[in-house]
């Protein structure tokens, strides 16, 4: 019976929301959308300050956010409140999971992990960690960031703990880091603020597009977001690992 | 001050320094809390441009006359709500001071997907914080019905995207009374969101797995905290971008029906918390009937009086829930509590003297200008209300015959702190001071004949300020 | 059509969340419900000719697809993510507490 009700109310959503994507003209077709009508338009020229010339890659200097990407522009740069929204998100989750584990230092028994993948990890454990850390540095050019970037350093966290099950118990300084990288993130705010008038806002040159120290603030800001992510990651991969306080 | 991003920077830079230091991590709490309500006196209206990018390009906080009184009364909740129940803090500082910066983020925003965000941050602190009754199936479908629920706000926000091209709230506002276009859908799904946090049904049904257990921190902090932030989001949204007369009247019909049936589960229930979150239900869909009708200031004054009075009643009712679940003659020890209980059950209720009495009166006046039926309706579900209030004073006070008094050692160990009677005190005179001078809420109130004037003109502000 | 496929998907989720008994297949349900979301989102920004946004040395900012669509699915990815870990301990602790993931058994005892 519930079964039922449950199709029957997903039936009529289904009706409705197709309906609304399929003819009507608040949604662009598939694949029609036009950047022109929507505020992406600025974000991708720049010109949200005021005019500038058209953008050449490697030539044009010192646009208002400086970063060839558009995404990370849009997320270390204009939307920049949002992702620290998204990095007290991932906080709170991680210290939630935490508090609910409660201090133990009592680990789950695993089976003793084989051969292949003692030696193995090693091997892939410096490409892992060397990717991540280019991800990160160069979000601001290419695919990738301070999310994706941290993301893979934790899953190299994760590799190293399943090659070798003394490793979790021996991390500590991961609290410390999430709470540095968090602090830094808002002071890079608040000095913004104090220097230029409005938080967040960026206070250095941002160079020209398309090299390696361009962009102002941004390659600094992904860089402690990748640290904060993937300390995190680290910590809520650990606490799962952990046993119960009261077993 | 115009820094108005302070309010939510400062207790997010003290919840991470918190990761620093092992002890005393309440004292950061006590600390980010005193300069917020210290901010407060220096808070200046006004737009804040995150990042300097003008709207619609950057994300703004915007601070007009509804935010800021939003902004004031939940700060000063926070405050009390932590000074009267400071003992059952715990290992949660932290998340409290997230929670603080989410609630100031959720009110003060004039961006849509950044409002997502600091929804998320509030309801993930509130997760984290309902965990502490170790009822976790309760807090397991909370998460689940919440998370759904912000889903279907970002969902309905993507397309409101699609179809305009921008996230802010004032912008869009404009490019949706500008067009024509049907914006039936993705409005139903941004009300459907937010019913979720704002307990309207048929959203709610997980207040009652996570309020019953309860303590006094985690349930004014939902209660009174969390719903008024939510009522003023809610409140915003259904006057500002909410147009489309379908969904108007669907959010009037569902307002009703949880108006009517949360207070007739009040009515129905035995447990004092019970009680309390039906009647939290109640006031909800209250609030949202007078958002609807266009009545700003009655719903705003409804708010308050409900922020403050759950506040005081939620505190008490752990207090007089702790040692054992019979509560028959609590009061009897405890007269100051019973004093601000009763007096705050009043100010529900709307007798006169007390704040919720124009709170009450300003709804009858407004809705009486619209039809008749809902004012009916609002003086039946009151005379409900005082009855099930009054009937829960009357246990409180008298022991009854087969009522025992405690001895003078239970009375020794169930010594409430004295900063809880204190706080509790101070906002049951708040509530008395406001009934007796309600020029202090604005001269719409007491002045009847201005009261549509005066609206037309504070509906222009605030769509003018956002 | 893939953002039919992608509104399919969502409905998929919430058909899970509604049916299912089992609290992980709840989660599971729930992360299937955000992926068809973001996949959602995703298309709303996709163009036909259009390239990735990201500027290099051969192509120009005229083709680019909408890049705000694809930042917003960054920081929903995120967010859902937190919302997984803390549903899947509150999921352990029932199983600790009750023993079962089960909903009916855990309405029994």
């Amino acid at each position: 019976m519930k079964k039922v009700l449950a199709l029957l109310l997903l039936a009529t959503l289904a009706f409705m929301t197709i309906t609304l994507v399929v003819d009507n003209n608040l949604l662009p077709d598939f694949g029609e959308t036009k950047v022109e009508n929507s505020v992406s338009d600025t974000y991708i020229k720049q010109n949200a300050m005021g005019e500038n010339q058209d953008i050449k890659f490697g030539e044009t200097k010192n646009l208002e956010i400086g970063s060839a990407n558009a995404i990370t522009g849009i997320v270390a740069g204009y939307r920049s409140f949002d992702t620290l929204g998204e990095v007290t998100v991932l906080f709170i989750s991680a210290l939630g999971v935490s508090l609910m584990i409660g201090t133990t230092d009592s680990w789950m028994k695993r089976s003793q992990s084989g051969f292949i993948l003692r030696v193995g990890s090693k091997a892939i454990l410096p490409i892992l960690m060397i990717v991540g850390v280019y991800i990160i540095t160069h979000g601001h050019l290419s695919p990738g960031g301070g999310f994706q970037g941290g993301a893979m350093i934790a899953s190299a966290m994760l590799l190293l703990s399943l090659s070798d099950h003394e490793f979790m118990p021996k991390i500590k300084a991961f609290k410390m880091l999430e709470g540095l990288s968090g602090t830094i993130y808002i002071l890079i705010g608040l000095v913004g603020m104090i220097l230029m008038g409005h938080f967040l806002q960026n206070i250095d040159q941002t160079g020209t597009i398309g090299e390696l120290f361009s962009a102002g603030l941004i390659p600094v800001v992904y860089l402690f977001i990748g640290l904060k992510v993937g300390s995190e990651l680290t910590g809520i991969i650990s606490d799962f690992m952990k046993k119960e306080a009261n077993i | 001050m115009k820094y108005s991003v302070i309010l939510i920077a400062l207790p997010l830079l003290l919840a991470f320094l918190s990761m620093f230091i092992k002890k005393g991590k309440e004292n950061l709490l006590y600390l980010g809390m005193l300069i917020n309500v210290m901010l407060l006196f220096v808070l200046e209206q006004g737009t804040y441009l995150i990042g300097g990018f003008e709207r619609p390009f950057g994300i703004t906080l915007v601070i007009d006359q509804y935010s800021y009184i939003a902004v004031l009364l939940v700060n000063l909740l926070f405050f009390f709500s932590i000074i009267s129940n400071y003992k059952q803090i715990g290992k949660h500082s932290t998340v409290l001071l997230t929670l603080l910066a989410g609630v100031n983020g959720l009110v003060m925003t004039g961006d849509l997907f950044n409002l997502f965000v600091f929804l998320e941050i509030t309801t993930i602190s509130a997760y984290i914080l309902t965990t502490s009754n170790k009822n976790y199936v309760g807090t397991f479908n909370y998460i689940i019905v919440s998370a759904v629920g912000s889903s279907l706000y970002l969902l309905g926000v993507i397309m409101l995207y699609a179809g305009y091209g921008t996230l802010d709230f004032r912008t869009m506002t404009e490019a949706i009374s500008e067009s024509n276009m049907s914006v039936m859908l993705p409005m139903l799904f941004i009300f459907a969101g937010l019913s979720v946090e704002a307990k309207l049904l048929p959203f709610n049904g997980w207040v009652k797995g996570v309020f019953s257990k309860a303590n006094g921190l985690v349930g004014t902090m939902l209660a009174s905290i969390i719903a008024t932030a939510m009522l003023f989001v809610m409140g915003r949204m259904l006057n500002v971008l909410i147009t489309d007369s379908l969904i108007m009247d669907l959010a009037l019909t569902i307002g009703i029906i949880t108006l009517v049936l949360g207070e007739l589960s009040a009515y129905n229930s035995k447990s004092i918390k019970d009680v309390l979150l039906y009647s939290s239900i109640g006031q909800s869909g209250l609030v949202t009937i007078l958002m609807i009708s266009g009545l700003i200031f009655p719903a705003i004054i409804v708010i308050i009086n409900n922020g403050i009075a759950k506040l005081i009643m939620f505190t008490i009712a752990d207090e007089a829930t702790k040692e054992k679940d019979d509560f028959k003659g609590f009061f009897s020890n405890h007269q100051l509590m019973g004093i601000a209980f009763t007096v705050a059950s009043f100010s529900l209720i709307g007798l006169p003297l007390f704040m919720g009495f124009y709170a009450k009166l300003n709804s009858l006046i407004g809705l009486f200008e619209m039809n008749l039926l809902l004012p009916a309706l609002l003086l039946l579900v009151t005379i409900v209300e005082g009855a099930y209030l009054i009937r829960l004073n009357i246990k409180l006070w008298y022991l009854g015959e087969e009522g025992t008094a405690t001895t003078e050692i239970e009375k020794a160990s169930q010594k409430p702190s004295l900063s809880m009677i204190v706080a509790t005190l101070v906002l049951a005179a708040s509530l008395i001071a406001v009934g007796l001078m309600p020029e202090v809420l604005g001269d719409s109130i007491t002045d009847k004949s201005l009261l549509n004037e005066k609206q037309i003109e504070y509906m222009t502000d605030l769509k003018g300020g956002m | 059509m893939i953002n039919l496929a992608a509104i399919v998907l969502m409905l998929l989720g919430l058909y899970a969340l509604l049916t299912t008994k089992h609290i992980i297949k709840m989660v599971v349900g729930l992360n299937v419900f955000e992926v068809g979301l973001n996949l959602f989102v995703i298309t709303i920004g996709f163009n036909k000719d259009g390239i990735a946004p990201i500027l290099t040395g051969s192509n120009s900012i005229k083709d680019f697809v909408d890049p705000l669509p694809q930042a917003i699915v960054l920081t929903a990815i995120v967010i859902g993510f937190g919302i997984t870990a803390v549903a899947l301990m509150v999921a352990r602790k029932i199983h600790e507490q009750y023993g079962t993931y089960d909903i009916n058994e855990i309405g029994g005892k």
